[in-house]
C-alpha cells in the first residue's frame, strides 16, 4: 500500500468540506476520486499534500506522514499537480519545471529536464520565456511536468482536463496512461467521469465530504449506483456517463 | 565645481543603493516594509566603530559588526514575518518600527546621543585625478556597494534561492506545495537584507568617518526614496534610484544650500512619482521578468 488515508476531515471554521473519509492508492496503481462540485475533492488533495490542515492518520510508503511538512511530503515522494494548473507566471518555463525539483540534491536534475523537453516539445522552444506566454492546454503540460520533476512516486491530480480543448484532454489522458505504464501512482481527481474511470482501476465518489461509493471502476462503470450517489439525480448522471 | 559634486554624489548613492535594495527584497517579495532596515544600518556603523576603537582590526570589526546585524534581522524575522501570516498587515509594520526604536534607544544608552568619530584605519586618504578629489575609502566602499549590489542580482535570478524567494513572492502556497520550505527562504532573505543593511553602515562609517544613534533614519528615508523612484521590488531600480537621490543632494547642498536639500529631493521624489507612479524601471520588476 502506498498511500492510506484513515479517518480523514478537513474543515474551514464551520464548514466540513471533508468528512472522516478513507482510502487508499495502491503501489503503481490509478485511483480515481469522483463527485460534484463542492464535493471535497481539492480539499481532500490538499490535505494529502500537507496544505490544507486536516485531521485524521495518513500514512505513505510505510510511513506515518500526519504532521509533516509539504516539503517533507514532497521528498518522501509525493507532487501535486493543482487545480487550476497554478504555474508560477512570473517565472520562466524553464524555472518552473526547476521549482519542482525544489527539494532534490541530486545531480540528475539537468538530465530530467531534458527528458520533459522531449515529453513536452512546446515547452522546450519556450524555455526562458515567462510561464504566462503559455495556453491553458500548454500549462497544464508544464504543471504536469513541475510535478514529475520532483521524481514522485504518487502523483496526485485535480481535474487535469479541466477547461481544456478535446486535443489536449486526450493528450492529459494518454500521458496518465503512460506514465502509470512506467509504474507511476496516480491520485486523480476528475469531473470527466467517464475518461477518469477509464483510466483509473479503483473509483471513489465523494459527494458532500463523505464517501459515497467506492468500488472497482469496471463495476463503477456498469452499475447504477455511481450516478446515484454522484449526482442524486439518475438521469443527469447517466447521461453524462455516457456521453 | 560640477565634475566633483557629482563624483560625490555618486559615491553617496552608493550607501543609498545598499539601504534602497534592502528595502526593496522585502517590499518585492513579501510586500512588506521593513523600518528596522535603518536600526541594522546604524547597527553596523556602531557596532564596527566599537570595534575598532578596542583596538580591533578593521576587517574582524566589520565581520563582528555583520553578525551581529545578520542575527537581528533573524531575530526581527521571528515577529514581523511570522507574524505576518496569520495577522493584520500593520502588525509586521508596527514590529518593525518597535525594533527601531529599541535598537536606536539601547545604543543611546551605551553609546551616548552624540555622533562619534570613526577610527578607521583608513582615515581620509585620498588621490587626484585630472582635478579630481578621490577618498579611497568612498571610493573602495562604492565599489563594494556595486559589487554586493551585483551578487544579490545573480542570487535572486540565478540561484536556487533566487527561484524560491520569486516563487515565494507569487504565491506561498504554490511554493509550499513545490517543497519550498518557506519560513527558511524567507529567513535567508532577511539575513541577505541585514547584512546589506548593515554593510551600507559600516561603509558609512568607513567613508563619512562619524556614526551616531539616529544615523539610520535619514540614510533609510533616502534608502526609501530611492527605492520607489527606481520602482519598489526592482534591483537595478534602487541602485539608479540611489545615485540620483544622491546626485541631487550633494548638488543642492553646493548650489542651492544645504537647508533646501530635503525641499528638493523630496519635491522631486513627489513629482516623478505623480509622473511615473511604478518609478522609472517599473514595479517589482525582478519578479516579473529577468533583465
Ligand atoms: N478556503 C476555503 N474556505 C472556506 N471554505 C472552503 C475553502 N475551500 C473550500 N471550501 C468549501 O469546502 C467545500 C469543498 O470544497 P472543495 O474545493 O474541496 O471541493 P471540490 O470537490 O474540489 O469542488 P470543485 O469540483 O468545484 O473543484 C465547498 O463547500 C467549498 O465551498
Ligand atoms: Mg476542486
Amino acid at each position: 500500500m502506498l498511500l492510506e488515508v484513515r479517518n480523514l476531515s478537513v474543515s474551514y471554521g464551520k464548514v466540513a468540506a471533508v468528512n472522516d473519509v478513507s482510502l487508499h492508492v495502491e503501489e503503481g496503481s490509478v485511483a480515481t476520486v469522483l463527485g460534484a462540485n463542492g464535493a471535497g475533492k481539492t480539499s481532500l488533495l490538499n490535505a494529502i499534500m500537507g496544505v490544507t490542515r486536516a485531521q485524521g492518520t495518513l500514512r505513505f510508503a510505510g510511513q506515518t506522514i500526519s504532521g509533516w511538512s509539504s516539503a517533507r511530503r514532497v521528498s518522501a515522494g509525493m507532487a501535486l499537480v493543482p487545480e487550476g494548473r497554478r504555474i508560477l507566471l512570473s517565472l520562466t518555463i524553464e524555472e518552473n519545471l526547476l521549482m519542482g525539483a525544489y527539494q532534490r540534491r541530486d545531480r540528475e536534475i539537468a538530465s530530467d529536464l531534458g527528458r520533459m523537453y522531449e515529453l513536452f516539445p512546446n515547452l522546450a522552444r519556450r524555455r526562458n520565456d515567462p510561464g504566462s506566454v503559455l495556453s491553458g492546454g500548454e500549462q497544464q503540460m508544464l504543471a504536469i511536468g513541475r510535478a514529475l520533476m520532483a521524481r514522485p512516486r504518487l502523483l496526485l491530480m485535480d481535474e487535469p482536463s479541466l477547461g481544456l480543448s478535446p486535443l489536449f484532454v486526450r493528450e492529459v489522458f494518454n500521458l496518465i496512461h503512460s506514465l502509470n505504464s512506467s509504474g507511476l501512482a496516480i491520485l486523480l481527481v476528475e469531473q470527466n467521469t467517464r475518461m477518469a474511470l477509464q483510466a483509473a482501476q479503483w473509483g471513489y465518489v465523494l459527494k458532500l465530504g463523505r464517501l459515497a461509493l467506492e468500488a472497482d471502476t469496471e463495476e463503477l462503470m456498469k452499475s447504477d449506483d455511481l450516478a446515484r450517489a454522484y449526482l442524486g439525480d439518475n438521469t443527469t448522471a447517466k447521461h453524462r456517463l455516457h456521453a | 565645481m560640477l565634475a566633483q559634486q557629482l563624483v560625490n554624489g555618486l559615491l553617496l548613492g552608493g550607501i543609498y543603493a545598499l539601504v534602497a535594495l534592502a528595502f526593496s527584497l522585502t517590499i518585492g517579495i513579501l510586500n512588506f516594509l521593513n523600518f528596522s532596515i535603518p536600526a541594522l544600518f546604524m547597527l553596523g556603523g556602531i557596532v564596527s566603530c566599537a570595534m575598532l576603537s578596542k583596538g580591533y582590526g578593521i576587517g574582524l570589526s566589520v565581520a563582528v559588526a555583520l553578525a551581529v546585524t545578520g542575527g537581528a534581522s533573524l531575530i526581527i524575522e521571528r515577529f514581523t514575518f511570522r507574524w505576518l501570516k496569520n495577522s493584520d498587515s500593520h502588525i509586521p509594520l508596527v514590529s518593525s518600527l518597535g525594533f527601531l526604536i529599541l535598537f536606536e534607544n539601547l545604543v543611546v544608552i551605551y553609546f551616548g546621543s552624540d555622533a562619534v568619530g570613526y577610527p578607521s584605519p583608513f582615515g581620509g586618504a585620498s588621490i587626484r585625478v585630472a582635478k579630481l578629489l578621490l577618498s579611497l575609502p568612498q571610493l573602495a566602499s562604492f565599489a563594494i556597494s556595486l559589487a554586493l549590489i551585483v551578487t544579490c542580482y545573480v542570487v535572486v535570478t540565478r540561484t536556487k534561492l533566487g527561484r524560491g524567494l520569486r516563487s515565494i513572492a507569487e504565491s506561498s502556497v504554490i511554493s509550499e506545495m513545490l517543497g519550498v520550505d518557506v519560513g527558511r527562504t524567507v529567513s535567508g532573505m532577511y539575513l541577505i537584507s541585514g547584512l546589506l543593511a548593515g554593510m551600507g553602515g559600516a561603509l558609512f562609517g568607513i567613508s563619512y568617518l562619524q556614526v551616531s544613534w539616529d544615523m539610520g533614519s535619514e540614510v533609510a528615508l533616502k534608502g526609501i526614496s530611492a527605492m520607489v523612484l527606481g520602482g519598489m521590488g526592482n534591483i537595478w531600480g534602487a541602485l539608479l534610484g540611489a545615485m540620483i537621490i544622491a546626485g541631487v543632494e550633494v548638488l543642492t547642498i553646493s548650489y542651492v544650500s544645504s537647508e533646501a536639500v530635503n525641499v528638493v529631493v523630496y519635491g522631486l521624489l513627489l513629482l516623478l512619482i505623480l509622473v511615473m507612479p511604478n518609478g522609472l524601471l517599473g514595479d517589482r520588476a525582478i519578479l516579473v521578468e529577468r533583465m
